[in-house]
């Protein structure tokens, strides 16, 4: 396995999947949620139902790390690497295209 | 030696090595004795520069006709009644007739190269099966700049530069028979160059009528729900499904706390 496997990009694993599983019903709780033609009480109903979904199946737990480290700052989305792991890749000639400049 | 001497020129003129095998075979083949001096004398010649090679016709060999009264001859034979050579020059580019654009084809790579040699290849076909094209276009390089840290960890002063450019390329072709557009469209792809990317764009002439055709299978469509608000579809669906379902509760509840 060419990524870090620690804990963290585990979690992160966790997350899209679960984010995946739950989109869905997710977003049709909160379509009801926010709809102001709807009676009060139903709205409430919805959003204690979405508080009661997991912690991973939120949208904004998912982030983007690198795969060779999962670092998750400094992240060159392009490439899916971190600004190190890119700058040691571009030398090394592994990523296409991509060359020293000056300016 | 002679691949040695040869190894110094740009890749792109490889053909070039050809050429002089060709002039070769050509001075071995034909019987005269002047002619042969003079392959000889077009080998001789220093050929330190490129401008010379693509510049003086002297120095390709000449054109032996095949006797065809004698039915059987060699390959090297068929090899030395070709023209050789004539890869290293522009093609001759046939004039427009009807101004009437059936392709645009833009090459893109990271080496600008790689782009000369294959838009050359790709004029040359276009020309050998006698469509009207433009010279290739210089079309702007994008130029995608990074600057990261030296270090995996602070040290912000101490940073590097990397670049990546594409460089592009386009070409234009009037007036020429969809087929003979599809053909060298499929002998470019066949022989694409790894490295150039290939965007085709072709143009086509509709029959009379097409209007109404496209009108009549519009119309016969036009139940559907595009694929792309199916999703919000579905969510407003279910949305509505949980809204039944609360209420029902809600009222439920109400009933029985009462």
């Amino acid at each position: 396995m060419a990524m870090g496997k620690n804990i963290r990009v585990l979690r992160d694993i966790k997350a899209r999947h679960g984010v995946q599983a739950n989109e869905v019903a997710r977003r049709a709780y909160l379509f009801v949620a926010r709809n102001e033609t709807l009676p009060p009480q139903v709205r409430h109903q919805a959003q204690l139902q979405l508080n009661s979904f997991g912690k991973y199946t939120r949208p904004t737990t998912v982030k983007n790390r690198c795969t060779e480290t999962g670092r998750g700052r400094g992240i060159i989305s392009e490439f899916g690497l971190c600004r190190f792991q890119f700058r040691l890749k571009a030398l090394r000639g592994e990523l296409n295209g991509v060359q020293k400049a000056s300016w | 030696m002679l691949g040695g001497r040869l190894s110094t020129f740009p890749r792109w003129l490889c053909s070039a090595g050809t050429c002089l095998d060709r002039a070769r075979t050509l001075a071995s083949v034909s019987g005269s004795g002047a002619s042969q001096q003079k392959q000889e004398n077009a080998i001789s010649q220093p050929l330190e520069r490129v401008s010379e090679i693509s510049l003086d016709p002297s120095i390709l060999p000449l054109r032996v006709p095949l006797d065809a009264a004698k039915g059987s001859f060699t390959e090297e034979q068929y090899a030395a009644s070709l023209v050789h050579g004539r890869s290293i020059h522009h093609p001759f580019f046939h004039p427009r007739t009807h101004n009437v654009p059936v392709a645009s084809i833009h090459f893109r790579s990271h080496s600008p190269r790689q782009l000369e040699f294959f838009t050359h290849f790709a004029t040359h076909a276009a020309c050998a099966l006698g469509i009207p094209v433009s010279r290739p276009v210089m079309l702007p390089t994008k130029r995608t700049l990074w600057t990261v840290l030296r270090s995996p960890f602070a040290h912000k002063k101490s940073q590097e530069n990397f670049e990546r450019r594409v460089h592009k390329r386009g070409i234009k072709a009037w007036d020429a028979d969809p087929e003979v557009v599809a053909r060298w469209v499929a002998y470019l792809r066949q022989h694409a160059m790894g490295g150039v990317g290939m965007r085709i764009t072709r143009w086509e002439r509709m029959p009379l009528g097409i209007g109404s055709s496209h009108a009549a299978g519009l119309a016969a469509g036009f139940g559907k729900s595009p694929s792309a608000s199916e999703r919000s579809q579905r969510i407003k669906t279910l949305g509505e499904e949980i809204v039944k379902a609360e209420t029902e509760a809600t009222e439920g509840s109400v009933r029985v706390s009462s």
